[in-house]
């Protein structure tokens, strides 16, 4: 049935969702403005040594926290997965708390001042802290397609150092690589980080120039040198997702024990999960001061609240829709150009394709789409649909094929056959859907460019009051916004364990 | 299983439905505006609007880091099929701009009588009003045995190293303004030299005057050079710090003054809630308001009266023309990598 030649529509419609924006504002660029000198190759090196850095750090990181859930008493209780609860949090959260934290401290000790947050290591630690729950998400998952009977037995005979980088580490290395190159190309593309701590990146020259020219197509055209970078950590995140593994470890917990400086090492990176959810949490709490704070902030960013979330569950639906098909059959016919192809407009800021989208939709009828949240949330889905297709394909791979065939044969029709396989990777369509919910939750720049008249999204809100100084409200507001948050994912989780229940029984 | 999956489909396409019906309905007495206010301030002004007037605002509000470039190019975008009725800017080059690229309609607001023809377009696209004021926030324990600013200059002065002082990128916002007002002031060559010298200097250039004046009011500069409206902000805050007008003398230039500005986009939607808009923005009762506020520093329809701040007297327009070698020099000299 995939391989239908009719069936070739779905990613040729997807293609042209991320590549018009991209291609089709059509400005007028001078050959000079194309220079790439120097300076560019300075800007280049900044963003690749910010990115690989928080990449590998949060990666690390990542992987010594899911071994210790996975080794502990967490490692089969539903909540293990609630320790990335942090994922669809806005980057300038964790800004905004260690100003907080800094400042709350600096009363009683003035020399704390000094660590405010400026430059390089501002933007590598709000960059860890951002992307850590996502490397421990992709650890996590992966290291529950490890057999622990093949860790068992590897235990009696070897020592726990070997078992880990024998098994462990071989087995989830395609996570750990994927998990690696997505952080790459997040960190490349985003300029809002380096914007705030002042540190130079490529990225954010782009942007630059965008506000001087308002140029999209001279920006885009800008962007190849990056395009061609990324062609690295896409190949770790293309070349990882090819490898993941289809064997389920029939029991959750590892039959491993840490011990030594593994064990140390794990907890430490534990440690750092706890803290970058606690830390927010409690220096909001504190900062808001008081109830009635709270409930006049509350009050004041309902709309903003109900915006948000509008545009982030029509924005899950509208990128499940376009990122399905292609997923899928990236998954089931390997072909690695498709694959690329797919993948590479995620190395274009998401706010130059939000402007690019913009002058194509205004050109056309479609230009009322403007006047409402619509045009928002197909926005933030082009954006997001490169990494639907990512988790999509990942549980495709997962599922089993011999199920999917049963289904072909035993249906009697094409229309049950196609819902039976939907239901299969149900769960993947589910994660993939929440995880599109999350991003356009969190995101701010395609918001700005894209947000309809009178419809603020509280990412915004909270960014504009918190450019002007930080405020009793500014800490109201991100704490509803994590409350907010933490509710839509228990909602969620109770929701996605009915499903797969219901389907396992 | 089968028919719970349907109704919950069925719940969540109709909880959508109703959600983009409560996000998205009523057109008839609306004005759409788009504005680089600072969101805590214009959020009042637009209340007392719509309580006034019975017209609903759909704002569109523009962040700090691309502060007014990103509302710009927006509109300009959005040519073919303007969704903007009034752009209500917190500067005056780019309204310059967008006159000068016939994206602005001509209106002659009563509200603008009162306000000096200085600060009026000859076509009346566009009119101004209120303005800030570039200052040096100076933090009192670190200036204590050097001497306090009182210049532009002595921000380059050998007064002070690079390390304790702070100003935002000058490729955006007010200090893109003021970078412009320097060169139309001073000539290209000087004004160039002064920025190349705060680039040598290792000045902290940082996003935005917001975190400038955070900067200055936490210690971690001695000087800040920001706009009036975070300065102020910053000693209501309790913070250890005093506002410099700089330039002040008798024989001095005058600080650069940033009025706001008004203008109705051509092809409006809505074009006569936005006049009705525009005579409120522009009226003195809103000025005078936002003179209270914080946000301006002065009335402009007090310019030139005794005890008043003394201004730069470079025309507006001058400042606009300007502003392609200033911008292009100052990408050119802070887009360096560190």
């Amino acid at each position: 049935m995939w391989k239908s030649k009719k069936l070739l529509i779905f990613p040729a419609i997807y293609l042209l969702m991320l590549y018009l924006p991209i291609l089709g504002a059509g400005d007028h660029v001078n050959m000079t403005d194309l220079s790439f000198n120097l300076r560019h190759v300075g800007l280049l090196a900044n963003s690749m040594k910010l990115a690989l850095l928080s990449a590998v750090i949060a990666t690390a990181l990542g992987f010594f926290a899911a071994l210790y859930i996975k080794t502990g008493f967490m490692a089969d209780k539903w909540y293990r997965y609630f320790f990335i609860l942090f994922l669809p949090i806005p980057f300038y959260t964790y800004a905004l708390s260690w100003i907080y934290f800094i400042r709350m401290f600096s009363i009683p000790f003035p020399a704390l001042l000094k660590y405010s947050l400026k430059g390089f290591g501002a933007c590598l630690y709000v960059e860890v802290l951002e992307y850590f729950p996502l490397a421990l998400l992709l650890a996590l998952i992966g290291m529950e397609s490890i057999s622990a009977s093949d860790i068992e037995a590897a235990s009696v005979y070897k020592r726990l150092v070997i078992v880990v980088r024998d098994i462990v580490l071989k087995e989830i290395a395609p996570y750990l690589y994927a998990a690696t190159g997505l952080i790459v190309i997040l960190s490349v593309t985003d300029f809002s980080v380096p914007s705030m701590f002042q540190y130079n990146t490529y990225t954010l020259d782009l942007f630059s120039v965008y506000g001087r020219t308002g140029n999209v197509t001279l920006v885009c055209l800008k962007t190849l040198p990056v395009i061609l970078l990324m062609l690295v950590p896409l190949s770790w995140l293309l070349g990882g997702m090819r490898k993941f593994g289809t064997v389920k470890s029939g029991r959750l917990k590892m039959g491993i024990h840490l011990n030594g400086w593994m064990r140390v090492v794990s907890g430490l990176a534990f440690a750092v999960c706890i803290i970058q959810i606690l830390i927010p949490v409690i220096t909001f709490i504190v900062t808001t001061g008081s109830v009635r704070v709270f409930a006049d902030a509350f009050s004041s960013v309902k709309e903003e609240l109900l915006v948000s979330i509008t545009v982030s569950l029509l924005a899950a639906i509208f990128g499940t829709i376009i990122a399905f098909f292609p997923a899928v059959m990236i998954a089931d016919s390997d072909n690695g150009v498709l694959g690329t192809v797919s993948m590479l407009p995620v190395a274009i800021p998401g706010a130059i394709g939000a402007m690019g989208l913009l002058k194509v939709v205004n050109r056309s009828f479609l230009h009322v789409l403007g006047d409402s949240v619509i045009l928002s949330a197909i926005g933030c889905g082009i954006k997001i649909a490169p990494f639907m297709v990512l988790i999509i394909c990942i549980y495709r791979r997962y599922t089993d094929r011999h199920l999917t065939e049963i289904a072909w044969i035993l249906a009697d029709k094409r229309k049950k056959a196609f819902l039976m396989e939907c239901r299969l990777i149900l769960p993947g369509l589910m994660i993939a859907f929440m995880l599109a919910f999350f991003m356009t939750y969190a995101e701010e720049g395609i918001m700005l460019v894209l947000m309809a008249p009178g419809l603020e999204a509280i990412t915004v809100k909270i960014y504009n009051y918190l450019h002007y100084g930080a405020s009793e409200y500014v800490s109201a507001f991100c704490l509803i916004s994590v409350g907010v948050i933490a509710v839509i994912e228990l909602t969620t989780l109770a929701i996605y364990r009915l499903i797969v229940v219901g389907m396992r029984k | 299983m089968h028919k719970t999956m349907k109704r919950a489909v069925q719940a969540v396409l109709l909880l959508i439905v109703t959600m983009i019906f409560m996000t998205g309905c009523g057109k008839s007495k609306e004005v759409v505006v788009y504005t680089a206010v600072d969101e805590v301030f214009a959020e009042d002004i637009i209340k007392g609007f719509e309580q006034e007037t019975g017209i609903k605002v759909k704002v569109v509000y523009d962040s700090e880091a691309n502060k007014t470039t990103g509302l710009v190019n927006r509109i300009i975008s959005e040519e073919a099929h303007p969704v903007c009725d009034v752009f209500w800017n917190n500067e005056f080059m780019q309204t310059i701009k967008l006159a000068q690229s016939g994206l602005l309609e001509s209106y002659e607001s009563p509200s603008a009588d009162t306000i000096p023809d200085y600060y009026k377009a000859a076509d009346h696209t566009w009119a101004a009003e209120g303005g800030r004021a570039r200052v040096f926030l100076v933090n009192n324990a670190g200036i204590e045995g050097k001497k306090t600013p009182g210049s532009v200059r002595d921000f380059v002065s050998d007064e002070y190293t690079g390390d304790e002082l702070a100003i935002a990128y000058p490729m955006f916002g007010t200090t893109k303004t003021m970078a412009a007002a320097l060169y139309a002031a001073w000539g290209e060559d000087e004004a160039r030299q002064y920025f190349e010298t705060i680039k040598a200097k290792g000045v902290n250039v940082v996003d935005g005057n917001s975190v400038t004046k955070d900067m200055a009011a936490t210690g971690q500069v001695i000087i800040g050079f920001t706009d009036s409206d975070d300065a102020r902000e910053a000693i209501e805050d309790g913070a250890d710090v005093t506002m410099v007008y700089p330039d002040q003398g008798p024989d001095d230039m005058g600080t650069l003054l940033t009025p706001s500005t008004v203008a109705m986009i051509k092809g409006a939607p809505n074009p006569d809630n936005a006049k009705v808009f525009v005579d409120y923005i522009l009226s003195e009762k809103v000025e005078r308001q936002l003179v209270e506020a914080g946000f301006y520093d002065l009335s402009i329809r007090d310019a030139g009266k005794d005890g008043s701040i003394k201004g730069m007297s470079v025309p507006l327009e001058d400042i606009y023309d300007c502003m392609d070698v200033s911008a292009a020099d100052m990408e050119k000299i802070f887009s360096d990598a560190k």
